[in-house]
Order: C-alpha cells, then structure tokens, then sequence
C-alpha cells in the first residue's frame, strides 16, 4: 500500500508541474535576469556561489544560495550531477540553465526529469534533434524549410573533413555540431588553410562544448543574420514573436542585436515566421527557441540552425512584443497552454541591444579583465540595462566578458539609434576598457543608419572601429601634461621641505629627467 | 586646484620677456604633442593657436578647447607614461623634454641596426601549440602558436619574414600580455 502511494506521489509530482522554487544553474546578467522574472512569479531563486566569483552580483538576486567548491578542470555549471543533487537536497522543483553551459545539454534535460526535476528548457529528445547542427538541417530540409548545401552526416577527422569540402566547394565554413555563441566555427577559403583551422575548431570545440564533432558547409558570403524567436508548448502548439536582426558580428559573435529587422518585407516577416513555427511544431518543441537563417542579396533565406534555449538578446524580442520571454518559458515548463494566439502578437516599435563586453576595442576587442571602479549609465526613459556586475565588482577571466545590455527602444528605428547615441555619450566605465567606443562609432555610420549592412560590416565598412572625438587626442595629451606637471611640482615643493629623509625618499622614489 | 591658459596676447607677452623660463615638453601618443610650459603650467600647445582652459577636479578634467568641451581621466602616471581616459578610450603618452626626447631619438636610431624582433602575446591566456623550432625559417602571416584566451583558440602569426631566434614559452605555459613569445630575426 505504501509502495503504491509512493509511486503516486512521484507520478503525481510529475505531473502537477507548479513550479515554486528554481536552481538557477547559470551565472551573471542571465541569472539576474531569470531570478527577476522568478519573484515576479513569487517562485523562489536558488543560486550557487563559487570561489571565483565569491561576491558576484547575482548572487543578491537569491533567495538562497549554495556554495560549491568550483575547480579549475571543470565548472560546477557544466557539473550535471552536482547540480542535479544541489536541487534534490534542497527540494527545488526546476533548474533554470540560462543559455551557455549546459542549456542545450540533451543529457542535462534528461537527468533532470529523470529526478523528477522540472528543466526549463526543451525535453532531451528536442535538443537532440533540434540542438545537433547536421540534425536539424536534415529535420529543416524535411518540413520544406530551405537548407545550404553541406555535409550529410558530422564529420570527426580530417580526411573526411577534406572530402566535404572539396565536393561542397570553397568557402566552406566548418561548425562544431554541438557550438554556439561563435565558438568552434572557422570559415575556410582554400584548401590550404584547411589542416591548420580543422584543429582550432576541434579544440575550441572540445573545449567549450565537450564535443568535436563538426560539419561542412556551403558558405554564403555576406549575408544578413535573421532569427525568429519561437515558443512552444506541451499541448503541440507553437507560435512564432517574430524576427532579430543580429547581423553585426565580429568572428561570428554577436555585438548588436535589434527587433524587428529593417530587411524584412511585411511578407517575407510572415513567411519566415509560420516556416519557424512549423518547424517548432513538427519536433514537439514545447518551450522557447530560436530559428535562425541567412538572408542572401536576393532576400532567399536558408535554415542556418535551432537554439534550443533562450538567448542573450531575447530583450529585444521582449520590448516589441510587450511579452515576458522567461515567465512564458516557466509557464511553459509548468504545462500551461500557449496563453496567446499567434494573430494576438503585434509588433510594436523597435529596439536595439548593445553589449557592453569588457573588451578593448582600440586594441582590436582584446578581452580587458579587472576592476569596475565606477560604472554610470544615464536614467531614460528608453533605457532598460540588463547588467551582470556593478562598480566595486571583478570581471573574472574565467567566463564571457559581458558587463551589460543596453537594450534601448524607439518609435522606429531612427529614434531608437537617436536615443541609443544620446544614452552612449552619458554613459561611462572606469577600470575596464568596453565596447563603448564600438557602439558610437557604429551608430553614426551611415550604412548602418541605411540598414545597409549583412554579417561582414565590421571587417569591410566601418571606417572606424572606435569613435574619437575631433582632436581628442590632442585634448588626452592636455591632460597628461597638466597631471605630470603637478605631480612633479608637488616632488620638488617636497624636495625643498627641511625634513630631508622625506626628500630623499620622493627622489628615489621618481626618477626625473 | 584650477589652472587656467592663457589667451595669446598674454603669452607672448611673457614670452618675450621671460623666454628663459620656458621649458618645452613633448607629449608622445600616436601623434607628438609640443608644449610650452612655464612654473609647471602649460602656457600653449606648441601648434595651437586660441584659449584653451583645464579644470582638475577630484581626478576628473575638463579641457574647454575651440569652443568645445571635453571630460577625461586620468588613469594612471607612472614616472614619466600616463594614462589618460576620455570619452571611454584610452590614450598612453611618454613625457618628455626637449632634451630627453632629442636623447631618446637617437638611441632609437641606433637600436634599429639589429635585425631582431619579438612577437608578443595580445592577450592573457594558455600557450596550446607552437608550430616551429628554433631555427626555423618562416615568413610573414604563417602561424606559430596557438593561444587560448576566454575558450577561443588564437592564431599568433609571423608578422615578418625571418628566422626563429628563440622560443621563450612551451605548451600550457600561462601567458600574460604583452609577454615574449617569441624571437624572430632577419636573414
């Protein structure tokens, strides 16, 4: 009899999926903004503390945090056991695996429900399909979606690897099956950069995703970057909340994203739109995704692949829509129906995401760690800021170099990037070098003002990859001279003072002249 | 403390009749920046001609120049290199005098005769493989390491046509920027 209620309780558990408590296995600005949505829903937040980041900003967002000794081999957010007992110790109904980490992790889904554990994500079976590149190419190509030409099947070593490529034809760009966010992608030309870029690949993709698997194929020179957010639910249904134009990239990383995109006819937004949904619907994808495509000079799209989580720039999508993505993917998670039909989601103005990366741009982005000694952004109206850290707060190297999103709107498009120039010129960082000069530059630049831009802008039109006021310069080398002067009158009005062990001691101390 | 520059007519006043107190500085950037100063007060830029003023105030500098405005920092001054920040980008001069400057230029001069020169790593990061030995040939563009920064692998290339000199790090050694990586000399 107690074996029998046994089993009901846990069938029971099962299927009553309210979520009143979620691990959040993730960190920074995607942990904040998770808990956010949480305690809007009164769920309660879990976060876990690491020693390398022992005082991070997300963890102030928890209601309750768990310490975990992290190491240097392995992170605990890539940890599927560890998290999997932190949320049964602690009798959390769901994780939350934000986006990196192991959000499009088939086997994380699966553990979780395998406990009992409600994963706010897709089911292991969906992320297998839609999460594995050359998968879901073959899925897409079958629901009648346009795909590229490429390599049937994944490919792991290079002889097979130089097969592809030759019969696709150069370029080629070669993917790891299970990257993203950039990472484990190489385009190639010639045959003779080939040997040497397979290897970057398979290691930065062993490294990031534990998978070196990659697949071939065609690549489209220049083309616009065009993803549709989709949201499913476990009843069959999904819909589509239109488009993203993420085609500012720098090596394949995003920098700008914006909602909707300026390339898109009214038709071609439909279009694409139900051929996302579609696809959403014939994999039984039953939370939040994105489909991306390449747009070509003729307006052809073709199916690039799925994310099988939720994105960094989904703000965006948020603003237009009038829609929170996160409380829509929790109550997705719960077993709710779709709360809206697909004629309800009106498009509404525009919005542009910057992210502000710690990264010095005069340097060619290199990554900045450090100190934020002082970060201010101006209040408007048209500002949201979604930031990971605060003055006071270290950047570790160990993770991305994301300080924040500006996500900034407008009635249209023009007002957005007006607004968005007027909130760059009050904003300010001290202690790290970021992507502020970047974003001033490409915010003037008249392509991009024209919507006249696809995925190669940065490397081919933007004459300055910082923005430098007129004689800014000359103004910097006033001020250098102004402090050194000072400084140097101060030593010697210290030198003339009568107590000479403090005068030696400044001499030593600056060698002048 | 505020300081204030002077309007043309006044410094060629004291020009003229203090000319001995002058002292010239060279403020080196991208570009080179003359100035004349006087009692640790800059009286002009060398070139410029117009009021200017400068505003110290708890670290923060407002420069008013051409009826324009600017807001900097100054980040660091160590010895004789400052690090001035202004309008979110970083600027780093070598200060000098005349004199040091003449000095500086022809040691430069001389330093130019041997053919050496060293590749530096970008960024900090891991050493994940080295490609050629010492006494290798190689030429411009062709990579010789691997460098893995925040889990993106980095091509470090030859940036001249040469001979490997010396190697100074090995697989997963730990790199800081700027560290010598490498050594590379003309044939």
């Amino acid at each position: 009899m107690l074996l029998l209620k046994g089993i009901l309780l846990i069938f029971l558990k099962k299927i009553n999926m309210n979520i009143k408590s979620i691990l959040v296995a993730n960190r920074g600005e995607i942990a904040i903004r998770i808990a956010h949505t949480a305690h809007k829903m009164g769920i309660k937040v879990c976060c876990i503390q690491t020693n390398k980041e022992a005082n991070a900003l997300y963890l102030d967002s928890a209601d309750q945090i768990v310490f975990v000794e992290d190491n240097e081999l392995k992170s605990i957010f890539l940890d599927i056991d560890t998290l999997i007992n932190i949320a049964l110790e602690n009798n959390i109904d769901a994780i939350h695996p934000g986006y990196g980490f192991l959000a499009e992790s088939p086997e994380f889904s699966g553990a979780c429900k395998k406990n009992g554990i409600i994963f706010i994500g897709p089911s292991e079976q969906a992320i297998s399909k839609m999460g594995n590149k050359d998968l879901a190419r073959k899925i897409a190509d079958s629901v009648g979606v346009p795909i590229l030409k490429g390599s049937d099947v994944s490919v792991d070593n290079l002889e097979d690897t130089r097969t592809w490529a030759n019969k696709i034809g150069y370029p080629v760009i070669l993917k790891a099956v299970a990257g993203g966010g950039g990472k484990g992608m190489r385009v190639i030309w010639e045959e003779q950069e080939l040997d040497m870029l397979y290897k970057l690949v398979v290691n930065e993709a062993k490294n990031a995703f534990d998978n070196s698997d990659i697949l071939i194929e065609k690549y489209v020179v220049k083309p616009k970057h065009i993803e549709i957010q989709i949201l499913g639910d476990q009843h069959g249904d999904a819909i589509h909340l239109y488009e993203r134009e993420c085609s500012i990239q720098r090596k394949h990383q995003k920098l700008l994203e914006e909602a909707p995109s300026s390339a898109l006819t009214p038709e071609l937004r439909q279009e694409m739109g139900q051929v996302a949904a579609k696809l959403a619907k014939e994999v039984d994808y039953a939370t939040l995704g994105t489909v991306e495509f390449l747009l070509d000079a003729d307006d052809n799209y073709y199916f690039l692949e799925m994310n099988t989580r939720v994105q960094v720039e989904h703000p965006v999508t948020e603003h237009i829509t009038g829609l929170d993505l996160i409380e829509l993917q929790i109550k997705m998670a719960m077993g709710q129906k779709l709360p809206l039909k697909q004629k309800d989601i009106k498009l509404n103005g525009w919005a542009i995401e910057l992210r502000i990366n710690a990264e010095d741009v005069q340097m060619d982005f290199a990554p900045n760690f450090g100190v934020i000694d002082e970060m201010v952004f101006p209040k408007h109206d048209a500002l949201r800021i979604d930031k990971a850290y605060e003055a006071g707060k270290s950047i570790p190297s160990a993770y991305d170099s994301l300080i924040a999103k500006l996500i900034i709107s407008g009635a249209n498009r023009d007002e957005a990037i007006k607004n968005a120039l007027e909130i760059l010129d009050q904003s300010t960082i001290k202690g790290v070098k970021t992507t502020i000069p970047f974003f001033k530059s490409l915010l003037r630049n008249k392509d991009f003002l024209s919507g006249d831009f696809n995925t190669a802008f940065i490397e081919e039109k933007l004459d300055s990859i910082f923005y430098q006021e007129d004689n800014e310069e000359e103004v910097a080398s006033i001020i250098a001279l102004h402090a050194y002067l000072s400084e140097i009158s101060h030593i010697s009005a210290v030198k003339e003072d009568k107590d000479d062990d403090t005068s030696w001691a400044e001499r030593k101390h600056n060698k002048l002249f | 403390m505020i300081l204030h520059g002077q309007n043309v007519s006044t410094i060629n006043y004291f020009s003229m009749t203090d000319s001995k107190k002058i002292k010239k500085f060279s403020v080196a950037g991208e570009d080179v920046y003359s100035f004349d100063t006087k009692d640790y007060n800059i009286i002009k830029p060398d070139h410029y001609i117009g009021e200017f003023s400068i505003i110290e105030k708890d670290g923060s500098f407002t420069v008013k120049m051409n009826n324009r405005q600017y807001n900097g920092t100054l980040v660091e001054l160590k010895q004789n290199k400052c690090t001035v920040l202004i309008n979110e980008n970083t600027y780093v001069f070598t200060i000098d005098t005349d004199f040091s400057l003449k000095r500086k230029q022809k040691l430069k001069a001389e330093k130019i005769i041997s053919n050496e020169t060293q590749i530096c790593s970008p960024m900090p990061g891991k050493i994940v493989d080295i490609f050629v030995s010492e006494g290798q040939e190689v030429t411009k563009g062709v990579p010789v390491m691997i460098l893995e920064a925040m889990k993106m692998q980095n091509q470090i290339v030859a940036h001249m046509d040469g001979k490997v000199k010396s190697i100074s790090v090995k697989v997963d050694d730990s790199v800081f920027a700027d560290q010598v990586l490498l050594d590379i000399e003309e044939v």
